[in-house]
């Protein structure tokens, strides 16, 4: 029986069903990172707008209007930000009234921070008056995923004190 | 001298229609085969941590979604919180947060419902000590996550009606918060 080597044909054929496996499952992998990394920014939008909204709600005050489409960045660590630094505290402090409130950070919260850096987080601040005591405030959070930007909305009537 | 079944062999090798490697071919065919090889097994490695990287954060928003759900019912319908206490020692709001890997809280029943994150076993326990009229007070304990690196329950209003809520599980951060409706 003669033996036959396989001919380039044979190669390229083989090479290209591998190649035509290949391609798509590495895809399908990268692609359902994505959409999970996507479904995970949205809750995590959710979770940032209720906690202003509540904050809000609780304390009977509005944060000042944040007007003409500008976003403020939730890492930033600038003076304008200081109301979004109020939201939150991820440190445990009980007791120690020296300590008071710790900032956002890299050092302080890597997790929460790298989150929000990577993915640009902002939020806005609009609201309207229904009457003297009741204001209808909406709450935008914006960020960008995959070159695409994203927003979450929430509203809610804020009853003055 | 050469035995009668040595002799056959050497005129096979000697033998001009059959042909070895030469040294070249040996290197291509090496070559082609260490660069399919590593594209492979980097494919392969690739995939794995792909493959890792969505199940953790995966695991990750579902236990922390699932943990916060739990305590957002609770909350919800609760009167007061109990721990941690806002504290009234500062005028300015950014002194009177306070923070714990506790919550305790009672609820429109009279129950204490209380959170503890215990550090060494990364669980979240949920603990409900109901006080009937006539009998003895009875708890009951329950976990409702596990694997969490971190819970941070956070009490900065001196109506004690907003708990923020911090937890890290994983990949997985997320910040949320329940307002009272002890009004």
């Amino acid at each position: 029986m003669k033996k036959k080597a396989l001919t380039l044909t044979e190669v390229i054929i083989a090479l290209s069903v591998g190649l035509a496996i290949m391609v798509p499952t590495s895809y399908m992998f990268a692609n359902s990172n994505k959409q999970l990394e996507k479904s995970s920014n949205l809750i995590f939008a959710a979770g940032l707008a209720r906690t202003i909204i509540s904050s809000m709600m609780s304390n009977h005050t509005i944060f000042p209007q944040v007007g003409n489409n500008t976003f403020i960045s939730c890492c930033d660590d600038s003076s304008d930000n200081v109301y979004f630094r109020y939201l939150f505290n991820l440190k445990e402090n009980c007791g120690n009234l020296k300590k008071g409130l710790l900032k956002i950070g890299k050092a302080t919260s890597p997790k929460f921070y790298h989150r929000i850096a990577k993915y640009d987080f902002r939020y806005g601040i609009t609201l309207a008056q229904i009457d003297e005591s009741v204001k209808s405030v909406a709450v935008y959070i914006t960020w960008k995923e995959f070159g695409v930007n994203k927003n979450y909305e929430t509203h809610a009537f804020i009853v003055a004190r | 001298m050469l035995t009668k079944t040595m002799k056959p062999m050497l005129l096979l090798s000697l033998d001009k229609n059959r042909k070895a490697f030469t040294l070249l071919e040996m290197i291509i065919a090496f070559s082609i085969i260490c660069f399919v090889g590593t594209i492979v097994v980097r494919w392969f490695i690739m995939n794995r941590q792909y493959q890792k990287r969505v199940t953790e954060l995966y695991d990750g928003d579902t236990i922390i979604r699932n943990a916060i759900w739990e305590i957002h019912k609770d909350l919800k319908t609760s009167r007061t919180v109990i721990y941690p206490r806002a504290l009234r020692a500062f005028a300015n709001d950014e002194f009177n947060m306070s923070s714990d890997s506790k919550l305790v809280v009672k609820n429109f029943e009279g129950d204490i419902v209380s959170y503890f994150y215990k550090r060494d076993t990364k669980e979240l326990v949920r603990v409900i000590s109901h006080v009937p009229t006539d009998d003895a007070p009875q708890d009951k304990t329950r976990v409702i996550a596990k694997n969490l690196n971190s819970v941070v329950f956070t009490n900065k209003n001196l109506l004690n009606n907003c708990v923020n809520i911090y937890m890290e599980c994983g990949p997985s951060v997320l910040m949320d918060a329940v307002f009272l409706m002890n009004d």
